[in-house]
């Protein structure tokens, strides 16, 4: 069911909510894995990191909105590919739906919208990154027939 | 109150010093005749053979050529132990061993304590269910949250025997009874009632699921835990969608006003209180409840000291008040189910039990009240006709919903429950008469 939902394009309005979607996300991510520990000052300034994501050009913020509540958001950055074609794409960075609009393909719902905006901007290539112990990113996207395209190893330093 | 302490510490004393003289609980008897050395070619070599063949034809009748049909496993990792909490499968055994003495007593039936020394999930699933094959139904205990729910499930799923949670299921089902008593006598229903639960533990979320079988509207539900009123927005959401998927969609489903706050704030206006929370009397103040609707109900279940003391909760103005204590009224104990209802899945040699079995075994309780009370909801284990009656609707109920290996009238599931109750207890009073087993009298 995805009746019912808007998507649209974020304003700055909408940064404390997408903020606080945000703050969610990472700490979930901070829960697979400890190299994703949320930075507490980050949080206190979230909403602004988030107005500035909104107005920037190379980043696309979408919202899915239901009876003017902000359920869901997707953040992406659009890329250079220098070596490569094609030239440009869209990486998902940030895929986030409220516990309550769960289950209702908002999420679907957003990438599909995303993928809309990329094709607008001439852009064929989507992709998207998420914490590798992520189970529930790595299962929604295998859902939705993305596949593996790059891989990040990271290390602690002593 | 000091008088409890020096109780305690007295039944603490008693319970070490007469360990060390019985030196456990049950024992193993022989139950067939052996006159001579050569009825073991009967019951054991040569004849037990044909035995064994059959019963690899037809895997089925090991329920009625062995004892499995009247065997329990009680299983433990010992994670979670009465208030004792993570105190390993060693320690679990004493508890263990007093719960297959209720079994025995009250439903006539061979319980084994088994406990496990295991560390992952995925052991402790692995282990029970390689035990499937010895026993007709296997009682989970003192497992600790959030894995009691995963093995529940997982052991639910993939086993051909009832697999219980004492701890979740047997709580939560006389629960149930003595909330549909209570309502009862307030004259409310249970599609209009708000209930409010403190913990969402084992305990509540079970019993919050069961209310929600059972008719209770999910969105008038209300559940509390440390961190205020469970409700979607509240931060720890993913994190329990992870580690506790039960307690996650609760979340989700109940509290339909989305309400945020504390205990205070979820009790004002409820019908129904049901803690499940901390042992500590006056954890749920006075002005709490009487901040709940007129005609209260709280169920203050906290052992062995409840949440408020039912006089306190009384002049605040509950109508009914239950504990988990048999020194005030509405004792709720799973005493008053787990025998009966193991004995009625015994004897249906039941592949399994789900939430309309454990209904019904709660209604059965509930009506078992002939005339409830403010302080009569529930009957006292005493009340011996109690469990044939409820081993019957279960048996019974089972058989219905094509869950059962056999089928029978209810009348013929009581009366049968009722001879291996009273069977059993005979024959332990034998035992006992006969001074095979040395009184004890420190009490």
């Amino acid at each position: 069911m995805v009746e019912g939902f808007v998507i649209r394009r974020a304003k700055e309005s909408d940064a404390s909510e997408i903020a606080k979607m945000a703050i969610r996300l990472k700490k979930l991510n901070e829960e697979f894995d400890t190299q994703f520990q949320v930075d507490e000052e980050s949080v206190k300034n979230s909403e602004s990191i988030m107005k500035t994501f909104i107005s920037d050009k190379d980043h696309v913020v979408l919202v899915g909105e239901k009876n003017r509540k902000v359920a869901g958001y997707l953040m992406a950055l659009l890329r250079d590919r220098i070596f490569y074609v094609p030239k440009k794409e869209v990486r998902i960075t940030d895929l986030y739906v409220m516990p309550e609009f769960r289950r209702s393909n908002l999420a679907i719902k957003l990438v599909e919208e995303m993928k809309k905006e990329a094709s607008k901007q001439g852009i064929s290539l989507i992709t998207a990154e998420f914490p590798t112990l992520n189970v529930i990113a790595l299962r929604f996207y295998k859902k939705i027939m993305f596949r593996e395209t790059v891989s990040v190893y990271g290390a602690e330093l002593e | 109150m000091e008088g409890d302490v020096e109780r305690t510490k007295k039944y603490d004393t008693i319970a070490y010093e007469q360990s060390l003289r019985y030196k456990g609980k049950i024992q193993v008897l022989p139950k067939v005749p052996i006159n001579s050395l050569k009825d073991f070619s009967v019951w054991y070599t040569p004849g037990v053979a044909e035995v064994s063949r059959r019963i690899k034809e037809n895997k089925d009748l090991s329920f009625e050529l062995t004892g499995r049909w009247n065997s329990v496993a009680i299983v433990t990792d010992g994670t979670r132990v009465l208030g004792l909490g993570k105190i390993g499968p060693e320690a679990a055994m004493p508890v263990m061993e007093g719960k297959a003495l209720i079994f025995n007593y009250l439903g006539g039936i061979n319980a084994i304590p088994l406990t496990l020394r295991t560390e992952s999930r995925g052991e402790f699933i692995a282990s029970v269910r390689s035990l499937e094959p010895s026993f007709g139904a296997f009682n989970l205990e003192d497992i600790e949250s959030p894995k009691c729910f995963f093995v529940l499930e997982e052991l639910q799923k993939n086993m051909e025997v009832p697999v219980w949670h004492d701890d979740q299921l047997g709580t939560a089902s006389i629960t149930l009874a003595g909330v549909i008593n209570a309502l009862r006598v307030v004259g409310k229903k249970k599609e209009d009632v708000r209930v409010t639960l403190i913990g969402s533990g084992a305990a509540n979320v079970a019993i919050a699921n069961l209310l929600i079988a059972a008719g209770f509207r999910a969105g008038n539900m209300m559940l509390v835990d440390h961190l205020g009123i469970l409700e979607p927005e509240r931060e720890d959401m993913d994190k329990l969608m992870m580690e506790n998927p039960l307690k996650y969609k609760l979340a989700i489903d109940t509290n339909s006003e989305r309400k945020k706050g504390d205990i205070e704030s979820a009790m004002k206006g409820s019908d129904v209180v049901i803690s499940a929370s901390r042992s500590e009397a006056g954890f749920i103040h006075k002005e709490w409840v009487s901040g709940m609707n007129d005609d209260a109900i709280v169920f203050a279940l906290a052992n062995p000291t409840p949440e408020i003391w039912p006089h306190d909760a009384k002049d605040a103005g509950a109508m009914v008040v239950a504990t988990g204590r048999s020194d005030f009224p509405n004792q709720i104990n799973n005493s008053l189910i787990f025998p009966s209802l193991f004995r009625g899945v015994l004897d249906a040699r039941a592949k399994g039990v789900n939430f309309d079995v454990m209904i019904a075994a709660s209604e059965e309780i509930a009506n078992f009240v002939s005339d409830p009370q403010p302080d009569k909801i529930v009957p006292t284990m005493d009340e011996w006709e109690m469990y044939p009656e409820v081993a019957a609707t279960v048996a019974y109920k089972t058989a219905e919903l094509g869950l059962a290996r056999q089928r029978k009238s209810r009348e013929w599931f009581r009366n049968n429950a009722q001879e291996i109750i009273e069977n059993n207890r005979r024959l332990y009073q034998s035992i006992l008469k006969e001074g095979f087993i040395k009184k004890m009298e420190v009490l």
